[in-house]
Formats: C-alpha cells, sequence, structure tokens
C-alpha cells in the first residue's frame, strides 16, 4: 500500500549516481518540490543539519532518511520520497558503514500524520527481505513487484 | 515499568523508527515497557525520570551524564542487535519488568 501510494504520487526516483552527498540530498527532494510539498528552504536546513552533526541520517547500512525538524520553514504538508542510487552516495569520507543507495526522504508539518506515515515506513524496513529487494529495484514497476510479493 | 527513550538529531526520523522497532520487541519479550522518542535538544528534560536510553554512538557521545543506562546501536532496523542491546540491559538491571 504505501509502496503503491509513492509509486502513484511520483515520489519514487532512480539515478546512476552523484557526486557528492548534497546533490543525492537535493535530487531526493525533487519530487517534493515539485508538488509543492516542501520549498528549497526546506532542503537547504536538511543539508546544514548534516554538516553540522554528521552523516547520522544513515541510520543502518545503505539507507539514509534525509530530513530536518517537523515543521521546519519550508515544509506545507507531510510527504516522503524514495530514491534508489546505483552507487553508493558517500557521506563520511573512508567510512562505508555511512554510504546510502536508497533514500527515504521526509517532510512533516503535522505530527499525528507523520507518525502515520513513519509507521507505514517502518514496516517496510524492519520486514525481512525488503531491503535487499529495494537495492536491486531498477524501476517503478520493481517497486511495485515487491509491494506485492512482501505486503 | 520501565522507561525507554530513543534519541536521534531532529527526532522526527531514526528516532521515531527506533521507537516503532522497540515497542515491537518489548512487547514480543514480554517487557513491562514506556517507550519515547525524541530530539537530542529535548533529551535533556526527559533524562530525569529516563531508566534507559537507546541512540546511535554519534548521540551517545555527546549526551550529559545521567541515572539512565546508554545502549548505542549502530544499525537501528537490525532487530537482532537492537533486541541484544536492549534485552541485555532489562535483564541485568530491571529484571522484574519481564513477565513471564
Amino acid at each position: 500500500m504505501f509502496i503503491e501510494e509513492l509509486v502513484a504520487k511520483e515520489r519514487v526516483q532512480f539515478y546512476e549516481e552523484f557526486s557528492s552527498w548534497e546533490e543525492a540530498i537535493m535530487a531526493s527532494f525533487k519530487p517534493l518540490l515539485a508538488d509543492g510539498s516542501i520549498t528549497g528552504a526546506y532542503v537547504d536546513s536538511v543539508i546544514h543539519c548534516v554538516t553540522k552533526y554528521g552523516p547520522y541520517i544513515v541510520f543502518a547500512p545503505d539507507i539514509a532518511m534525509p530530513h530536518a525538524q517537523e515543521n521546519a520553514e519550508g515544509v506545507r504538508q507531510n510527504a516522503i520520497s524514495f530514491m534508489k542510487v546505483e552507487k553508493p552516495v558517500e557521506f563520511e569520507k573512508g567510512n562505508r558503514e555511512k554510504d546510502a543507495r536508497l533514500f527515504f526522504s521526509l517532510a512533516s508539518a503535522n505530527h499525528d500524520i507523520h507518525l502515520e506515515n513513519m509507521q507505514k515506513l517502518a514496516e517496510i524496513l524492519l520486514k525481512d527481505g525488503v531491503i535487499a529487494a529495494l537495492l536491486e529495484a531498477h524501476d517503478a514497476d520493481d517497486l511495485l513487484a515487491i509491494e506485492k510479493r512482501f505486503f | 515499568m520501565v522507561n525507554i527513550l530513543c534519541v536521534c538529531g531532529n527526532g522526527m526520523g531514526t528516532s521515531t523508527i527506533l521507537k516503532i522497532n522497540i515497542q515491537k520487541i518489548c512487547v514480543e519479550n514480554k517487557v513491562d515497557a514506556g517507550v519515547e522518542s525524541c530530539s537530542f535538544s529535548e533529551a535533556m528534560t526527559y533524562l530525569p525520570s529516563i531508566d534507559i536510553v537507546i541512540t546511535s554512538p554519534e548521540w551517545a557521545e555527546m549526551l550529559p551524564p545521567s541515572r539512565a543506562t546508554v545502549a548505542t546501536v549502530k544499525n537501528l532496523i537490525d532487530t537482532a542487535a537492537v533486541s541484544k542491546a536492549l534485552l541485555d540491559i532489562v535483564r541485568e538491571k530491571f529484571p522484574d519488568e519481564i513477565n513471564v
């Protein structure tokens, strides 16, 4: 259901590679900028957070969850976008544990809706085999097949 | 009841995923627990009433001293590792909170 929703809302993207994590984060938010969920100010603040605190948004090998605070400047509505990058994006020089290929980019203007969204996202992240399958996905059809197979 | 706090940078992403994971682990292992999540800056106000803090290594280093036992996990969705980190502390310090 969740993956299907992301595909239907055109919030999924696939890229070959990026030359920096900043570029990767900017690209990951493109669908949310395009549909007006956020403005550029929010993307700036996400990049600022990572610059300031380090790549804590890479919370598991290969998975990044770019976001800033709830109700941060530039957030108009709750939204999540998904991006897969073929070549791992390096967040910390020499630390492979902080490389990421899967991006779940978050924006939240409403705490309750955010918690519902995170519950759905957690179901995906915590289900055995789903991350491995996402790493093999190359287009939206692959994502829909994953939804069918696991949920 | 053992009070568990999940901490991350903004209290919105990783700590929420971690909280959902920990709540599941506590139910499955019959641990009587209250689980909350918050941002690093909010943690200061919560800490006095917290028994166990679970966070990633980068935030653990910066937490002020408190009565809470701090557990760190590198991969927040590795349920086996998160489960072990939590249950080791519960079994050692709060064995009465596990309902058999």
